[in-house]
């Protein structure tokens, strides 16, 4: 049987490739914008620092998105490709060996750009930079960014499993009609139940400091763990489908 | 005798068609046997239902006595494994992937493979010619120590040369006990090295002899044999 930590290593290995890939990307980005804006827009020189930073914050959401793509591909061909599905190893372990796998990927790239940012502003000394309490901020943030990140790819999976397993029920030629609109209608109501728990969940967040009850960390805490169980579920259906229906190219 | 391969009443359906129906297969330890049949016969889906990629099938199928999907993924070696690759991914970290992920991967073995085979080991994937990509999916499969060798089509479009290095690779190296499944249309190529043949036609497995007993008793060459069953039969692949 393949070995579950060897799996896990060699697609974290592949996903901090990847990040580390989207990090040069980004780090390229911003400087040519600010030296483009310097050289032709009529930056100011004394405003370089500034938009330096503010640059980078932009780019780095833009270069996330890029990130994500990658992530999202990778983990379709985990699922959809013989290389993977051919490994003797139970699907259970193969969709969290992935799951694993993408956690360092997300948390380096998020980590590099807040190291990178951070570096920048006391460098130029663009802003007064209180550590005791904004490392505690960024960690948070980056661990939610990581779920929700784990989440919207469950849910994406879950969505294109759910369709897969519909279309194998259906006649291949008659049916492709009737399949496209199946997956369209699979397609929005995903969308409006993800809507609808995005909304329920938010609401220990949006809850934050109106809350008279629970501490900032507490609501946080229950947040992510919402996020976390939802996951489970969603990757519980995904292993069903996966072990009943779903078959690679 | 014990079977190696043990297919009971198999019947696989998918979007409303029937591609294979009541296949019954028995393979005994150490052969080599041609998988036979027209273009969408359903060669590849067998070879899929054996190596655990295909799932929602009914019937019974063991391999080694292996019987769960993930089991018979031990127990099977199976040449389409870069299917849906990303093409991107240099060779060398191709096999880093086989050799961490397989644990009956022998890195000696793949070294010899792909030095008789010729393997550019330096390239990525997508940089591979049709031929030299069937090589290193042949060199990969063969490198594992299992008890099934499921090849599929491993020279289709491919030139002679490439095609007599691979047949000599398959006779070098395959493991004594192991069996090995190959499908091919060019049957004169790979008539020599088998033991066995089976040909499937209409979702039925039609025929299963023994390469002898096709020789000595019928008095006829493979490919006779094979074209009797030829004409007609509908694709189900």
């Amino acid at each position: 049987m393949t070995n579950f930590g060897q799996l896990t290593a060699q697609l974290s290995h592949q996903r901090l490739r990847q990040a580390g890939q989207a990090l040069g990307l980004w780090g390229l980005t911003t400087v040519v914008a600010v030296v483009i804006g310097l050289l032709t827009h009529g930056l100011a020189h004394t405003d370089w620092p500034t938009t330096l930073i503010l640059f980078g914050l932009g780019f780095s959401l833009f270069a996330s998105v890029i990130l994500i793509v990658w992530f999202a591909q990778a983990t379709e061909r985990l699922w959809g490709s013989a290389q993977y599905r051919l490994l003797p190893i139970g699907n259970g372990r193969l969709i969290t060996a992935n799951g694993v796998a993408l956690t360092p990927g997300l948390v380096a790239y998020w980590a590099g750009v807040a190291v990178c940012i951070t570096v920048a502003i006391l460098v130029t000394g663009t802003t007064q930079f209180h550590f005791d309490t904004t490392w505690a901020d960024m960690v948070q943030l980056i661990v939610l960014w990581v779920v929700l990140h784990l989440f919207v790819w469950a849910f994406i999976t879950m969505v294109h499993l759910l369709i897969n397993t519909i279309r194998l029920f259906l006649p291949e030629r008659q049916g492709r009609w009737v399949t496209r609109g199946l997956s369209l209608l699979v397609v929005v109501l995903s969308v409006w139940a993800m809507n609808s728990l995005i909304h329920l969940l938010s609401a220990p967040f949006d809850g934050l400091l109106l809350s008279p009850t629970l501490s900032t960390n507490a609501s946080y805490l229950i947040g992510t763990g919402c996020y976390v169980l939802l996951i489970a579920l969603m990757t519980a259906l995904n292993v069903l489908l996966l072990n009943r229906f779903v078959e690679p190219a | 005798m014990t079977s190696l391969v043990d297919v009971t009443a198999l019947t696989y359906r998918r979007n409303h068609r029937t591609i294979l129906t009541g296949v019954d297969l028995h393979l005994a330890a150490n052969r080599i046997v041609g998988l036979l049949g027209a273009n969408g016969a359903g060669k590849t889906t067998l070879m899929r239902l054996l190596s655990g990629l295909a799932v929602n099938f009914k019937g019974h199928i063991a391999i080694a006595g292996a019987t769960t999907a993930t089991a018979r993924k031990g127990q099977v070696a199976y040449s389409n494994a870069l299917a849906e690759t990303a093409p991107h991914q240099p060779v060398t970290a191709l096999v880093d992937f086989w050799a961490t992920c397989y644990p009956d991967f022998d890195a000696n073995r793949f070294a010899a493979l792909a030095g008789e085979l010729a393997l550019p080991l330096d390239q990525r994937l997508e940089a591979l010619s049709k031929g030299t990509r069937m090589k290193l999916q042949v060199a990969l499969t063969l490198a594992r120590e299992v008890a099934v060798y499921l090849l599929d089509e491993p020279f289709d479009g491919i030139d002679s040369m490439t095609r007599k290095s691979i047949l000599a690779s398959i006779i070098t190296w395959k493991p004594a006990k192991a069996t090995i499944l190959i499908s091919d249309h060019h049957v004169t190529d790979i008539a020599p090295l088998l033991d066995e043949v089976i040909v499937i036609k209409d979702q039925h497995l039609i025929a299963h002899e023994a390469t002898e007993r096709i020789r000595a008793i019928h008095h006829q060459s493979i490919e006779t044999y094979y074209e009797q069953f030829y004409e007609g039969g509908h694709e189900n692949d």
